[in-house]
């Protein structure tokens, strides 16, 4: 193994000296030693950094600088910088920015694993002007979607030059989110992008900069819109990008084609329940607002029904939905993956959604926003963001971690953002729950469908796995929301032997690769925080211990 | 033609009083609907008299039995200075302003004043007592040459319909008075049974020719449709002898039910086993996952095990040396001890004690 020749590419503009001592020592330290640094220097307006970078320069050959003329931002100075690199791989960093000791020497390491590796990508913390660290961003694995809904590879990131350069290196007219768009550029071209989850670079909380403030930049969150615009455009996504909740974080209203049959799957038994002081058939909200937050017209709705369902039931269904209707009578002991396979095998089209039959559409565009990614090949599964009749977080992904499944972000606030935008951006996650999801028809024929040994339980759990397993991406949609009236329908108690049955074909989760459990934490459920403090003795507090088995397991 | 009524007659008479308002009224689509002022009928009509002018043009034409005048005044748009005269006074007095002066309450028996180039007489003669008709007839031949003639050979449960005769019989009587259809006019436009009349010396020859010509083309015509019939009548039989047939079609769709019930049970079967062979796959996967973690950790267990084991047989070495060397250090001790009595026993006490410390110090 040959170690690679990395080029570390720096902007300088003006910089505090006292601050850029810092950063130079960071680069210095470095513990891999196959690296050269080039440094351009945007006409800054005074000689200090200069002439402190001639000055190592003169002593280490390694160190380059290179004197713009003029002063030409940002893009103009890291291209410059590009263009003089003679390393096979780019690494970008901020002139006010720190790396740690080892952080050529991780991503070395990662560079030798595969061959094909263009792009790596590492976790990130804060420094605050005294240095001390915070925020650290414990980031997914590679996940194209999360990308288009936020900058979110940013720092530490590593390119292979020659990909840098074919596609033509950072873009005019992009500043603020320059980074942004080269990122998306070179992972769609990238033939492996690789995370690095260790923490290999502090970015400085600068009062101006990006990382302190970026309502200070407003133009790069403008950039940004377009550069993600111009990725849907490239890569043929029918959709159109708008601003999201926070700046730098956009949210992506996709388009489907008129002609793809979409099959929406509900099993029922045609129960009633009170909803925001109202009894209501659930079915019956279900699929009224299911067809009312929709253009798509080319959608049939599957009810599988029980035995017991009343025909008054189905006679409502009928004035709702009318043609689109069809209806499969199911007359066996509760299987609600059976339910859900036969409803799939019936259906006639080519995505299928499975709705359970307890919830009510929120959101305009639902179905659009649900089924359109899987129309890129390699997403097998989509979810959407489910809330409680209170309008806190039901489901925003499952999470597979520390021997049990979750459901992370359980329990905030509708409006809550998610610590690094989990809760504002489409992103990929290991799972999704089967109360709401979108797969294609070959896919679901592909992993067996529901697995029917999994009668009430873990059922989408099994699912999520199997999807992964082949190879697809799950891919949880942040502006497809719904209520979901959970438990109203049916008893959550979980048996033994059915986890046994997932750990048996799984694994015991460990570590999720998508949503790292310091990020989802606290999963606290208010009812049952209450619930303990009526029920245990006034001197003995709720512990960690029993907090924690408050969180309800992904499948309830 | 009240006077009708008192005249010697063979068969049944209808006078005006049996065409008032209320016969209009159910006979021909109600009071209001027959008259000038109804679409369909100024249509009717209109498209009547052009027709008929086209065939045979006219300049005078007598509307025999004209109602409430309709074909009247629809001649006279067409150009035609026409007239008409009809037994019942209800509807000549409930004609059109336009047309009133052009009609005349009176009998078809009476004579008829001056000449025409056409006189129609449609759906009328089958009204009138036999006789009455055939006077009808001879008034008509007499003012003119050109006759359009309707009586309808059907209409039996009409209770007015008292003359009712096939069309041969019409045109016998027609021949009589030396007028002969023209089997060159189809009036289908009128009625099925509708005819032009000319007046004519035709020799038996010349009949015999128009009527073949026409006769041709008609036996061919039925011949051509009994063979059609006899195939139709004999595809019938043919379906009602397999006559199971829609019985097999009913028993063939419940067969495609059936089957396609068991597609979609052998679908579900098939993706039942899909889900067991992944799952199966899946647990040797990771079983495989657990195979490799084990030996792995199989194979640093063993490697410490042989550290553990060479370290024992150098302890083990070790504990034999330092045995030895025990030993020999308590047999010098045993020298030794033997050496201090000795001397203990030779020399003074506080020496021999002195000494004894000395040696017994390092040899513990």
């Amino acid at each position: 193994m040959t170690s690679p020749l990395f080029s570390i590419v720096t902007p300088v503009y003006d910089p505090p000296l006292r601050i850029f001592e810092e950063t130079f020592a960071s680069v210095l330290e470095q513990e891999h030693q196959d690296w050269e640094w080039v440094l351009v220097d945007d006409h800054s307006p005074t000689d200090d950094v200069r002439a402190f970078i001639r000055a190592h320069a003169a002593t280490d050959p390694r160190v380059r600088l290179i004197e713009r003329a003029d002063n030409g931002h940002i893009v103009k100075a890291s291209n410059d910088g590009v263009a003089a690199a003679q390393g096979e791989f780019l690494v970008f960093l901020d002139h006010d920015d720190l790396l740690v000791p080892t952080a050529l020497k991780a991503m070395a390491r990662h560079i030798a694993l595969h061959d094909d590796t263009d792009y790596l990508y590492s976790d990130e913390d804060k420094a605050d002007e005294d240095g001390t660290l915070h925020s650290p961003f414990r980031k997914p694995r590679w996940s194209p979607e999360r990308l288009r809904g936020q900058m979110y590879t940013s720092h530490l990131s590593v390119m292979r030059t020659s990909l840098v350069r074919e596609v033509g290196s950072f873009r005019e007219g992009y500043d603020g989110s320059q980074d942004h768009d080269l990122a998306l550029r070179v992972s769609e071209r990238a033939r492996r992008v690789v995370h690095v989850p260790q923490v290999l670079y502090h970015w400085r909380a600068i009062a101006g900069s990006a990382a302190a403030d970026i309502d200070a930049k407003p133009y790069a969150t403008i950039a940004g819109q377009r550069a993600v615009q111009d990725q849907l455009d490239r890569l043929g996504i029918a959709g159109r990008v708008e601003q999201g909740r926070e700046p730098g974080r956009y949210v992506i209203q996709r388009d489907l084609d008129p002609d793809v049959r979409v099959s929406v799957i509900i099993p029922t038994l045609g129960g009633s329940a009170l909803v925001f002081g109202e009894r209501r058939v659930l079915v019956e909200e279900t699929v009224r607002s299911l067809l009312a937050k929709t253009d798509h017209d080319n959608v049939e709705v599957v009810v599988v029904h029980d035995e017991p369902t009343p025909s008054s039931v189905l006679e409502v269904l009928r004035d709702i939905a009318g043609d689109k209707l069809v209806l499969e009578p199911y007359d066996k002991p509760f299987n609600f993956s059976e339910k859900c396979n036969v409803g799939a095998l019936r259906a006639t089209g080519d995505r299928l959604v499975f709705l359970n039959d307890d919830v009510e559409v929120i959101s305009d565009r639902w179905l659009e926003n649900l089924v359109g990614p899987l129309d890129e090949p390699d997403v097998g599964l989509t979810g959407a963001k489910l809330y409680f009749s209170d309008g806190s977080i039901q489901h925003a992904g499952h999470g597979y971690w520390g021997k049990h499944y979750h459901h992370p972000f359980r329990f905030r606030t509708r409006d809550d953002a998610g610590p690094f935008g989990e809760l504002a951006v489409n992103r990929e996650v290991t799972g999704v729950t089967a109360a709401c999801a979108a797969i294609r028809r070959d896919v679901f024929i592909g992993i067996g469908g529901f697995s029917e040994a999994l009668p009430s339980n873990f059922n989408d759990v099994d699912f999520c796995y199997k999807v992964t397993h082949h190879g697809y991406r799950t891919v949880w949609v942040a502006n497809c929301e719904l209520f979901h009236f959970e438990s109203q329908t049916r008893d959550s108690a979980v048996q033994p032997w059915e986890r046994h049955l997932v750990v048996r074909r799984w694994g015991i989760p460990d570590k999720d690769l998508y949503t790292p459990a310091a990020i989802a934490s606290p999963m606290v459920d208010p009812h049952r925080l209450l619930d303990q403090q009526i029920n245990q003795p006034a001197r003995s507090r709720p512990t960690r211990g029993t907090a924690s088995r408050a969180n309800r397991t992904a499948k309830d | 033609m009240s006077e009708s009524s008192s005249s010697p007659t063979a068969g049944l008479t209808t006078s005006s009083e049996d065409y008032g308002g209320a016969y209009y009224a159910s006979h021909l689509g109600g009071a209001d609907a027959y008259s000038w002022e109804s679409e369909s009928w100024r249509e009717f009509f209109t498209r009547m008299a052009r027709r008929i002018l086209a065939i045979s043009p006219a300049s005078s034409v007598l509307d025999v039995g004209c109602a409430k005048g309709l074909l009247v005044q629809a001649f006279v748009e067409a150009g035609a200075d026409a007239h008409g005269v009809d037994i019942s006074q209800h509807a000549v007095e409930s004609s059109h302003p336009d047309v009133r002066d052009r009609l005349r309450v009176g009998s078809a028996t009476e004579p008829i004043e001056g000449r025409y180039d056409l006189i129609t007489c449609i759906e009328v003669l089958e009204h009138m007592e036999s006789s009455q008709a055939l006077d009808a007839m001879d008034e008509m031949c007499r003012a003119t040459d050109r006759i359009v003639f309707s009586s309808s050979p059907l209409d039996l449960a009409e209770p007015t319909h008292i003359n009712v005769h096939e069309t041969a019989q019409w045109m016998a009587w027609f021949a009589d008075r030396g007028f002969y259809r023209r089997t060159d006019a189809d009036l289908g436009f009128i009625t099925p049974w509708a005819v032009m009349l000319e007046r004519s010396t035709l020799t038996a020859r010349e009949v015999v020719s128009r009527y073949e010509a026409v006769v041709g083309p008609l036996i061919g015509e039925t011949l051509a449709k009994r063979e059609a019939l006899l195939a139709a009548h004999r595809e019938i039989s043919r379906l009602e002898e397999d006559g199971g047939a829609t019985a097999a079609l009913t028993e063939q769709v419940e067969l495609v039910k059936k089957f396609e019930a068991e597609v979609l049970e052998a679908r579900h079967a098939q993706l039942l086993q899909r889900d067991h062979i992944v799952g199966i796959e899946a647990e040797i996967g990771r079983q495989n996952d657990d195979i490799l973690r084990l030996h792995g950790a199989l194979r640093k267990v063993t490697a410490r095990a042989e550290r553990l084991a060479e370290r024992k047989k150098a302890q083990g070495k070790r504990i034999s040396g330092l045995q030895s060397r025990l030993t020999t250090a308590r047999d010098r001790n045993a020298r030794l001890e033997r050496r201090v009595a000795e001397l203990e026993g030779a020399g003074s006490r506080s020496l021999a004690a002195r000494v004894a410390r000395r040696l017994r110090g390092p040899a513990r």
